[in-house]
């Protein structure tokens, strides 16, 4: 096996992570590499297209590559093509982006998204992962998980140590409510997601991701047509098996880690 | 000796080549939905059967890659989802047409709407409201019925007969949701009857027929093999906006809407899935 292969990857699993372009020297201190082994490898992964100079400088960003691996690997979640109309509806009615998110291990991870029609809405990214726990739709996936499930999650959580996980009155009350919110913004409004589930041991979220929800002054007909729509989804989940089928199905949550 | 020593042993160039052969492995993948095998990998990319072999071996056991269930075939692992790179919005029917709304609202000054197929229903998803004391209004996000209207109708006539056919069986007996006079709707054989007349045509122009009604401009957009991805209508108050202004306005029309209609053939109309 070729390690400076590795090497190459994990540069450019770096430049990936990184919120903003990085120079070689910043690569080479994070990664404990040598200035001219890194610089090497950035000529490869740029050759492949797989990282790009940002803007014509010395600093590397993602390539165009990535983005198209990234958009096969999505195209292999098939409900996503049966799932975006009806997140366009939610976007339409609410104004606000509406995400098909889904469970790969661990994780949670938005697989389509119908951007919102409001002035101003969320542009969140596809593919991008986060420990379920971590985020609101996560959230509605884990809470209806089996109880054993659960606690496989925390476990989970514990060995890597450096993650909290909520209560199981809190996922109670996600279950008993049938919706997970999430962190309200200034004016008291929140995020919310509807779990779909219609597989003992998978599950998708359908999120609206801007700020609709705020308890006790959202209209409950609003509620229930947001909750239909999920509904009608989890529906056809059930009757289209094939369709929603797990692309992953023979990944190990408790090994697989991002 | 480890792999770092036999690394250091081995000059810069063979190293670089290794990677390389790698990294354009892992980029044959870019573009394909199913599994790939060695021998097609090491044909496409002109490297033999084993460097190819090797090269998936190493983004197999990164994560990059994983074996189909077959064992023998490869397939994009979920490791490219250690981090997100883009809003993705490249095939989306509804983003691409907003700007084309855009166009025909500020070319006619009336409303103009964006529907597409939500499980048994028509959704206006998009639209663009008209100017004047009198304007053309829509029930945004409310559904209608597929066989309901003529908007409706247009996205069901280019469903395939076998989908119409499930999705009358399934909404029997047919529900009658609008106000406005629509005999078509109202039985089987009167939406097949339709269903066959709109297929005749690449648009439809349509005015209803009661007193103080509107006028409408209907087209649809498919996909390259005909499937419904969404329609487009442009209609307004038949006192200023009549048949006889849409004709006239028709060749600018579909100027404008060439280019989302050659776009929308790139990628395919959503599966008709009739739910509950």
């Amino acid at each position: 096996m070729s390690s400076s292969a590795r090497r190459s990857l994990h540069i450019m699993e770096t430049i990936g992570r990184s919120a903003r372009p990085l120079g070689v020297t910043e690569i080479a201190r994070a990664m404990r590499l040598p200035p001219g082994t890194v610089f090497r490898s950035l000529d490869a992964l740029v050759k492949a297209g797989l990282v790009a100079r940002y803007q014509a400088s010395s600093r590397y960003v993602i390539g165009s590559t990535v983005e198209r691996l990234q958009r096969s690997l999505l195209a292999r979640f098939r409900m996503r093509e049966a799932v975006l109309p009806y997140l366009h509806q939610l976007a339409s009615m609410t104004g606000e982006t509406a995400c098909l998110h889904v469970r790969l291990g661990w994780y949670g991870l938005r697989v389509a998204s119908a951007l919102g029609t409001g002035e101003v809405a969320n542009a969140p990214h596809l593919g991008e992962s986060y420990a379920l726990g971590d985020h609101f739709a996560g959230k509605a996936i884990l809470a209806f998980l089996s109880a054993a499930e659960i606690a496989r999650y925390r476990s989970w959580c514990a060995a890597r140590a450096n993650r909290a996980c909520d209560s199981n009155r809190a996922f109670t009350d996600i279950r008993r409510q049938g919706y997970a919110v999430g962190e309200p913004d200034f004016a008291g409004q929140a995020p919310i997601a509807f779990p779909v589930v219609w597989a003992p041991d998978w599950g998708a979220a359908i999120a609206i991701e801007g700020p609709v929800f705020a308890s006790g002054s959202t209209k409950a007909s609003a509620l229930s047509e947001w909750w239909a729509i999920a509904g009608r989804v989890e529906t056809l989940a059930r009757t289209q098996g094939a369709i929603f089928a797990n692309p992953f199905p023979a990944l190990d949550p408790d090994s697989f880690v991002l | 000796m480890s792999p770092s020593e036999k690394e250091a042993a081995e000059p810069v160039r063979y190293r670089n080549q290794a990677t390389q052969r790698v990294l354009s492995v892992l980029t044959a993948f870019a573009s394909h939905l199913h599994s790939r095998g060695v021998s097609e990998i090491a044909r496409e990319l002109g490297m033999n059967k084993n460097m190819a072999y090797r090269a998936l071996g190493t983004l197999t056991a990164e994560g990059y890659l994983t074996r189909d269930s077959s064992g023998e075939r490869y397939e994009l692992g979920p490791r490219l989802f250690a981090y997100a790179v883009g809003t993705g919005n490249e095939s989306d029917i509804v983003a691409l047409s907003r700007p084309v709304l855009e166009q025909l609202h500020q070319l006619t000054g009336e409303s103009v709407y964006l529907s597409i197929v939500v499980g048994r229903n028509r959704v206006t998803v998009d639209d663009i409201q008209g100017q004047g004391a009198r304007v053309l209004r829509s029930q945004r996000c409310s559904p209608v019925p597929l066989h309901c209207t003529k908007m409706s109708r247009m996205l069901l006539a280019h469903l395939s007969d076998r989908e119409i056919a499930e999705y009358l069986s399934a909404a029997a007996p047919l529900p009658r949701p609008n106000l406005i006079p629509d005999p078509q709707s109202e039985t089987t054989a009167g939406v097949w009857e339709d269903v066959h007349a709109i297929r005749a045509v690449p648009y439809l122009l349509w005015r209803n027929p009661h007193h103080a009604s509107a006028a409408y401009a209907i087209f649809p957009i498919q996909d390259s093999a005909g499937r419904p991805h969404a329609v487009v209508t442009i209609g307004g108050p038949r006192e200023r906006f009549d048949l006889t202004e849409i004709e006239a306005a028709l060749p600018r029309m579909r100027r404008i809407l060439e280019p989302l209609e050659q776009e929308a053939r790139l990628f395919p109309a959503p599966p008709f899935l009739v739910d509950a």
